[in-house]
């Protein structure tokens, strides 16, 4: 029975998750455009959020692909290419929105937390 | 793009991503896969232990397998996400008006060419051994070529063109009308440029117009170069063979008219015109010998033999291979050889004739009829031209 409600908690914060880590790669990217390598690292700083690469570069193709990011090579110097990662105007759009939804649900939580008490 | 060798934990596993990738259909899987190593090799920096680093950070990535799917599965939702409506319906009638001008246009310039010679051909106006003949067969392989690349082309660039729109590859007509392609679980959406991600980029040149106006031009002048040269040698011979169809047919008519003891003076008087040149110069149309002249030749053979059992003589000995004789008492001479392989048969007959003037000049080659000299009676003697 724990055992049950361990793994649909594991999915459930699997799901949670997923769904704002767009937000936060979005959140980093806006304030300059960074490669994978350095995402994840600065992603994993904040703690356990995010589990790791396995989880951050199919939400950037995801991103990519909706449009809400942009992507290019950059060869510097001696070391490996970067594929360097840029917000654009319609990822500016998303996290606007995204966080005006975070805003509301976690104000929504909150107050059911406080009526609760 | 990254040619720096890791270790082997890192190349077992980037191998390993790269095959999935292909497996599941991913056109990109190599620069997906770089994007990993490049990750890995910043990940490994100048740690000391490489080997165990490399494992750690590949196992961050979990299995290449899921990774794989999860990176197709993510970019094909992310692709859907975009609500963008599909192209205008007279967007896709723009896009497919350009392609099937394009699947027709390239080769619409050779279909008169190709017209012309199959009527040509039908019309037996020019046999199909001359097309074949060495000087005029390249020409002949242009337009075979031309002919079948006007029936080809239109099918196959409209089924190529069928097969990129349904892979979401980009075509003449969709670059036209300026529509990109997004992919909605798997099946492809033609959208206008606009709404599609990267709006604002420029797209990519149309360089595939140029390179095709380019082989048309050469086609063109290939087709055009070829076509002239066959005309031209087509023409010639027809003109060469109605000329020597003419002069023939002047010829037989003589030799018709002639009697047996006049035929040798009208032959004289051909080559005096200088027409028997022509005549005993083309070895593959000799002289047609009809039943008339058949009998002037029989009874010409029978007196030879019979007076002139010693020019036979001297022929087999091949010392004097040439007999010359006078016939009509008038100085035209004609000179009889006779070959050892025909003597020998003792059936046939080889008569080699030539025709000299008072003068001694030998009027064009030789000229030969086999005979079958020596059968019991007039219905086993036969003649016929020597090819």
């Amino acid at each position: 029975m724990v055992r049950g409600i361990v793994d649909e908690f594991s999915g459930w914060v699997s799901q949670l998750r997923k769904g704002f880590v767009e937000l936060l790669i979005l959140q980093l990217l806006e304030s300059g455009e960074r490669y994978g390598y350095l995402i994840v690292s600065e992603l994993r700083e904040l703690g356990d959020l995010v589990s790791g690469e396995a989880t951050v570069y199919p939400v950037l193709k995801r991103l990519e692909a909706n449009g809400s990011l942009s992507s290019s090579w950059v060869h510097e110097g001696s070391g490996p290419p970067r594929k360097y990662y840029a917000i654009t105007e319609r990822g500016r759009a998303f996290l606007a929105k995204g966080l005006a939804e975070w805003d509301k649900t976690a104000d929504a939580v909150s107050r059911l937390r406080g009526d609760a008490r | 793009m990254n040619g720096t060798t890791l270790p082997q934990p890192a190349e077992e596993f980037l191998g390993r991503l790269a095959r999935e990738l292909r497996t599941m259909g991913a056109r990109d899987a190599k620069e997906l896969t770089e994007e990993v190593r490049s990750h890995i090799t910043e990940a490994l920096g100048s740690a000391s232990d490489r080997d165990a680093k490399a494992a750690d950070v590949v196992a961050g990535f979990g299995d290449a397998r899921e990774l794989a799917a999860a990176m197709l599965a993510e970019r094909a939702e992310g692709e859907s996400d975009i609500a963008a409506p599909a192209a205008s319906s007279l967007a896709r009638f723009m896009a497919w008006t350009a392609d099937v001008v394009c699947a027709i246009t390239p080769t619409a310039l050779l279909w008169p060419f190709v017209i012309m010679f199959g009527a040509m051909l039908q019309a037996s106006l020019v046999p199909l051994e001359l097309l074949l003949a060495p000087p005029v067969l390249p020409a002949t392989a242009a337009l075979i070529g031309a002919s079948v690349l006007a029936i080809g082309w239109p099918p196959a660039y409209i089924i190529r063109t069928v097969r990129n729109r349904r892979d979401g590859r980009p075509t003449i007509g969709t670059r036209s009308a300026g529509l990109t392609c997004v992919r909605t679980h798997g099946k492809t959406r033609w959208i206008s440029n606009s709404h599609a991600p990267g709006a604002g980029v420029p797209p990519a040149p149309a360089v595939g117009r140029a390179r095709l106006a380019v082989a048309a031009a050469v086609l063109l002048v290939a087709t055009g170069s070829g076509w002239a040269v066959a005309a031209s040698a087509m023409h010639a011979q027809a003109a060469r063979t109605a000329q020597e169809d003419a002069h023939l047919s002047e010829l037989r008519i003589q030799a018709y008219q002639a009697s047996a003891q006049g035929w040798v003076r009208d032959a004289y008087a051909a080559a005096l015109a200088g027409t028997m040149d022509s005549l005993l110069e083309r070895g593959d149309r000799g002289f047609e010998v009809t039943a008339e002249s058949a009998q002037m030749l029989r009874g010409f053979a029978r007196s030879v033999m019979e007076t002139n059992v010693r020019s036979w003589e001297f022929a087999k000995s091949q010392d004097q291979p040439d007999v010359t004789l006078d016939p009509t008492g008038d100085h035209s001479t004609v000179r009889i050889r006779v070959t050892e392989s025909t003597y020998v048969s003792r059936r046939t007959m080889v008569f080699f004739f030539t025709v000299k003037d008072p003068q001694g000049a030998s009027f064009g080659a030789d000229q030969s009829w086999t005979l079958d000299a020596l059968a019991a009676d007039e219905q086993g003697m036969t003649t016929e031209p020597v090819q």
